[in-house]
């Protein structure tokens, strides 16, 4: 049964989905998304990442509002390699969320990793905030999936996300979006 | 200035039972596209499958995770000829299992396609998946299907587009 596309979209009159930015990186580097808007219910981060670590995977690191105090963030994760699902964490000085897997510069060529991040209540200010994220990569020599949580220890309402490689600096063709969900 | 972003752009239900549906001439003016679908599978064992653009080559990589209540398990694919977007067989007569598939950068010319997806059947296994089809083309079209048997009336497949 075929479907033909084009003209069946709606005009996008309402809603409780809005994009807040766009950015793809034409050089390598990282991403700061500053002033985000507090007139939503939580946040959606969208990425399509590779990065420029001479290795094969690298992981998404998020911090929340350029705070490096050590112990204030905390993550969890649960992946598969296509071998063995295992699951570990991060919660002792941890100055950022690592939010799941994306591709290194020995990926294969023009491969990424793809990460969908929630923030929760992100605006709020009587609760610590928390994340969660499905993403992967595969490549020629390795590929993994995996789910996250991660976890802000602040009641500060977030404005500001850095989003990084782990390892290195995103390569060029990065994309990450950030969307805002009415609530 | 925001703006209003997550788009319905087709709606299939399947009135007979059908071995697959297809999405085709899909719009290149959003950022990605998100797959939703309620279904079963009629042939025990099978596993509900996904093609791009009519590419039948061995352009399609992909890992699983999957728990079945008593075990985790991940298994992966390379070179293949679809990808696995359910890789337990979601038997049954009617609809009872979901998946759902996320096409980032699909319009993109200059990267290979990654896709994340979650499936999930309560009463059988839950699971997530990362694929990759390994070309630069813009994906158009959009073939769900099984390779024995049929994805059973009452199924229905939605897709959405998500601005850039």
């Amino acid at each position: 049964m075929l479907i033909p596309l084009g003209i069946l979209a709606a005009s996008g009159a309402g809603g409780p989905y809005e994009l807040i930015s766009t950015t793809v990186l034409s050089s390598s580097g990282s991403i700061s998304l500053t002033s985000i808007p507090q007139g939503y219910k939580h946040l959606q981060l969208r990425v399509v990442a590779r990065t420029t670590a001479s290795q094969v995977p690298d992981q998404l690191f998020i911090r929340a509002n350029n705070d490096t105090t050590a112990d204030r963030h905390g993550w969890h994760y649960l992946n598969g390699n296509g071998s063995s699902v295992t699951s570990g964490n991060g919660t002792t000085n941890e100055t950022g969320i690592r939010m799941q897997m994306i591709t290194g510069a020995n990926a294969t060529t023009n491969s990424f990793g793809a990460v969908v991040v929630d923030i929760l209540d992100y605006s709020s200010t009587t609760k610590n905030k928390t994340f969660r994220s499905l993403g992967g990569y595969t490549s020629a020599s390795g590929s993994e999936v995996g789910l996250s949580s991660g976890f802000y220890e602040s009641t500060n309402a977030i404005t500001q996300l850095d989003v990084f490689g782990l390892f290195l600096a995103f390569a060029a063709g990065t994309r990450v979006s950030l969307y805002g969900i009415k609530g | 200035m925001p703006t209003n972003t997550y788009l319905p752009l087709a709606n299939i239900t399947l009135g007979t039972a059908a071995t697959s549906v297809t999405f085709s001439s899909i719009g290149q003016g959003f950022r990605d596209l998100i797959l939703v679908a309620n279904t079963g599978v009629s042939s025990s064992g099978q596993a509900v499958r996904l093609q791009v653009n009519n590419d039948t080559t061995g352009t399609y990589n992909d890992v699983f995770m999957n728990g079945n209540g008593s075990s985790a398990s991940s298994s992966y694919d390379t070179n293949n000829t679809y990808i696995f977007i359910a890789p337990y067989g979601f038997t049954a007569s009617t609809p009872a299992a979901n998946i759902i598939a996320q096409f980032m950068d699909y319009s993109a010319t200059d990267k290979h396609k990654p896709v994340l997806f979650r499936a999930n059947d309560a009463g059988l296994a839950t699971s997530a998946g990362a694929a990759r089809w390994a070309s630069n083309t813009a994906i158009s079209t959009i073939k769900i299907y099984v390779a024995t048997g049929n994805l059973v009336a009452g199924s229905t497949f939605a897709l959405y587009g998500v601005s850039a």
